[in-house]
């Protein structure tokens, strides 16, 4: 693979120019502005990452290319495609536009593909969409395609249906479909979010080599600065609907101008950043918790057996100490941190928390598990319930467990535990609707909080979060961690979240532990294979690294 | 309060005139003996088969001389209370057992939503309500049963199918994890979270109770006469429909009326409590 060309000035040859383009969004009476005169272009074979958070208006303005935006919305400005107008143009052309010469894929290929069709189905309609072939012909060039986004086994792949194929796969068929009409433009709108790192860096290696093939322009959308390190020549950065800086992506990286971007780029948690996790772990004291030969099984019923997610598991949980359980989808972390829970039952092996066997799972072990762990959930706009307040949120757990009935007791409780993650004791009478992402994991925190338990089981806590936001969750969740000194088993798949708060660290693939260790021993001298694909996987904020990194992959 | 907003905002004027509509009908019902001009059971065969119109009958008599006005009141008294007692016992005993068996699924679900709600479902219902007549009786506690059975695996099915998405979302299983105890799950986290949809479905029944309850009596089966009903003063009219038709036609009209109300009260509901449709009219 050659080096990227990373400079390269917009000339008026451009592909794809957008001057002063504003989308809005209106009722029967007014418009509201969501993007305001953004204007960049993208030039002929060049990678442009449109990189902000949530709200910025980087999907909305890549869309208003397209014209797929919401209903109620419109576009103003001017949108150039080799020199075409397209904003006013005809529904008709921008139909055409959208079949041949612009194509996109999506974050989740399985609401993008059609599930009752197969994958042949959908790449023998959009290659039959613009060039008149007959159906044999069409299957063939199909074939052809999946091989060149290198699907395994072609021939039988073209005969599957959605569901059939993994989620890596399943976003090589929708690149498949995109390249059909070998397009001079490629919006990549969050392509990799929804999958694993080892299997995001091979589909961002999947476009960069297919756009140094065919020559193509690729508008990639993400908030992922590792992403736009590895594939982005120039980066538009923008926030709250305007662009707030654009440059080439090596210059962006070393040198940002914009105070945004610099804060955006200091939020990354960096691999090899070392850690800042200061617990004071008792390694001699009982520990907290402890897995002896654990296996765990999701309980099937009389007519399907029971599925087993986690093997001959051996974990501890010293009192103090934070645990960062990391692997990939299906791994089984999250698994692990429910059966800590009490939220499965052992399936075989040896359980104890805090010093008593919990393995039976009866009652009282149940009341026992109850009264020492707790858990913070990964998502907050789902984990906590919208028709209660925060406040009868936060205090739940205690009145669930007939600790404190009182009202008043209760509200002084929810009063001191918002006090406690920095949120405004006033709010104990909002609903969680009216609150922030960031705000609301707080509260996911503070409800954690409530039983001032011996050991938090905390699932994915930022990675429904924004960059910034979940930088400044992590901060006050080390803080509440030195202060009150529960031991943590942090389950995530981001290791460079792991590098900074965890003391030692647990990899796990397919529900087997592969490597054990603290944190600074894996991280730097990783003995297993998986471990240092893994490591060797995550993106970093770090063009010229990157390019490295990505070289050696290939090589290897 | 969100929530009242959306409902103002899903308030057409046909809505709204609805909902005064259905006040009044409430209010109506109770202070039918204090708000009727004459006894709805006096006869007064001197003066039968008036007209509507300005006097001490202002919508008429009927062919004993009875003041149709105090009859019209009088049934909607009966009405009303029976479509509402069978609403709420069906409500009741329908959520509970949609609950129920979407919550613990298996053999419970068996029990709940197979057993008892498919069984009754594969009934005719007037068949159903017939034979609740037959054995005992025409009278309105035998309505309020029967229909209240007839109409909960509506209830039912929205729980049941409410229940089975909302119970696999992380709050609820957070409540587990913080120690809930299984029946404030059920009623304090999920059914406040499935009310929408069950409170839609409220007013629609109390429509169809309406339509029912007149159609037994128009058959006889209803409220046992003298006792007046819509049902009963649409079946008596018929035989004067070419001379007096207001005698079959004022009954008639408020049972139209008010099932109308009722349902457009449900989609107001409906699209006031489903935060996605905002501005839907």
């Amino acid at each position: 693979m050659t080096q990227p060309v990373l400079e390269k000035t917009p000339t008026t040859t451009a592909l794809l120019e957008i001057s002063d383009v504003s989308v809005e969004f209106g009722g029967p009476k007014r418009f509201t502005a969501v993007t305001h005169g953004i204007s960049f272009s993208v030039a002929p074979g060049e990678t442009v990452a449109l990189v902000g958070e949530s709200g910025s208006g980087k999907s909305v303005t890549a869309m208003a290319v397209l014209d797929l935006l919401p209903e109620g919305a419109r576009r103003t400005g001017s949108i150039r495609l080799a020199g075409e107008e397209l904003v006013g143009a005809s529904e008709r052309r921008m139909r055409e536009v959208r079949g041949n010469d612009v194509a996109v894929i999506f974050q989740e290929p399985m609401t993008a593909l059609n599930p009752v069709y197969t994958i042949g189905h959908h790449l023998v309609e959009a290659i039959r969409s613009h060039r008149d072939v007959d159906k044999a012909a069409a299957r063939e060039r199909a074939v052809e395609l999946l091989r060149q986004v290198h699907m395994p086994d072609p021939e039988v792949k073209v005969g599957h249906y959605p569901h059939q194929l993994s989620g890596g796969q399943r976003q090589r068929a929708m690149i498949a479909m995109a390249m059909a009409s070998e397009p001079q433009l490629l919006i990549a709108d969050e392509p990799t979010t929804a999958l694993d790192v080892t299997v995001q860096a091979e589909i961002l290696d999947l476009v960069r080599e297919l756009q140094q093939r065919t020559g193509m322009s690729v508008l990639v959308i993400t908030h992922d600065m590792g992403v736009v390190a590895d594939v982005a020549d120039r980066v538009v950065v923008m926030r709250d609907g305007r662009v707030v800086e654009e440059a080439p992506a090596v210059e962006l990286f070393a040198r940002p101008r914009h105070e945004y971007t610099r804060a955006l780029l200091d939020a990354v948690p960096r691999l090899g950043s070392g850690t800042t996790s200061s617990a004071v772990v008792d390694r001699d004291a009982t520990p907290v918790l402890e897995l002896s030969g654990v296996a765990i099984e999701y309980p099937g019923s009389f007519r399907r057996s029971g599925f087993r997610a986690g093997h001959d598991l051996d974990i501890r949980v010293a009192p103090g100490e934070i645990v960062g359980l990391v692997g990939e989808s299906g791994s089984g972390k999250s698994t692990i941190g429910r059966l800590a829970m009490g939220l499965l039952p052992v399936a075989e092996g040896r359980m104890s928390i805090a010093g008593r066997d919990v393995s039976a799972g009866g009652k009282a072990d149940l009341r026992h598990v109850r009264e020492h762990v707790s858990m913070v959930f990964q998502d907050p706009a789902s984990s906590l319930d919208p028709r209660r307040t925060i406040g009868q949120v936060v205090t739940d757990p205690l009145r669930w467990t007939g600790k404190l009935t009182d009202r008043k007791a209760c509200r002084l409780r929810a009063e001191e535990l918002l006090d406690q993650v920095r949120l405004p004791k006033a709010w104990v009478d909002r609903y969680p609707h009216e609150l922030s992402g960031g705000q609301r994991q707080r509260v996911g925190i503070a409800r954690a909080m409530a039983t001032n338990p011996r050991l938090l089981v905390a699932d994915e806590p930022t990675s429904a979060l924004d960059v910034s936001v979940q930088a400044a969750v992590l901060d006050l969740f080390s803080d509440l961690q030195r202060e009150f000194g529960f031991s943590c088993l942090f389950i995530t798949h981001d290791l460079s979240v792991v590098e900074q708060l965890a003391t030692s660290v647990v990899v796990l693939r397919s529900g087997r532990v592969v490597e054990q260790g603290t944190t600074a021993r894996v991280l730097d001298a990783p003995q297993e294979d998986y471990t240092r694909r893994l490591i060797a996987a995550a993106p970093v904020p770090d063009p010229e690294l990157q390019a490295r990194r990505r070289s050696e992959r290939l090589a290897g | 309060m969100r929530v009242l907003t959306r409902l103002r905002h899903a308030l057409s004027p046909l809505r709204a005139v609805a909902l005064a509509y259905v006040g009044l009908m409430l209010l109506v019902l109770l202070l039918a003996p204090v708000i009727s001009p004459h006894d709805p059971l006096t006869q007064d065969v001197a003066n039968r088969l008036q007209s509507p119109g300005l006097g001490t009958h202002l919508l008429g008599t009927d062919e004993l001389g009875r003041d149709i006005l105090s009859r019209v009141v009088h049934g909607a008294r009966v009405e009303l209370l029976i479509a509402l007692g069978a609403t709420l016992l069906a409500m009741v005993l329908g959520t509970l057992l949609g609950l129920l068996g979407g919550y613990f699924g298996g053999l419970v679900e068996v029990l709940t939503m197979r057993v008892l709600v498919d069984v009754l479902l594969a009934f005719p219902p007037i068949i159903l309500v017939l034979l609740a007549v037959t054995l005992r009786g025409p009278g309105t506690a035998t309505l309020i049963v029967a229909m209240g059975v007839l109409f909960a695996p509506t209830f039912a099915r929205i729980a049941y199918g409410q229940v089975i998405s909302v119970k696999r979302l992380e709050y609820v299983e957070a409540a587990t994890a913080f120690g809930a105890p299984t029946r404030t799950r059920l009623l304090g986290v999920i059914l406040p979270n499935i009310s929408a949809p069950l409170i839609v479905q409220v007013s629609l029944t109390i429509a169809t109770a309406i339509l029912l309850e007149s159609g037994l009596s128009y058959l006889g089966l209803g409220v046992v006469p003298p006792t007046p009903s819509w049902g009963s003063m649409v079946a008596q009219g018929q035989r004067y429909l070419s001379s007096d038709p207001h005698v079959l036609l004022v009954p008639g009209a408020f049972v139209v009326l008010t099932i109308l109300a009722f349902g457009l009260v449900g989609d107001a509901l409906r699209s006031g409590l489903d935060p996605k449709s905002r501005n839907q009219r």
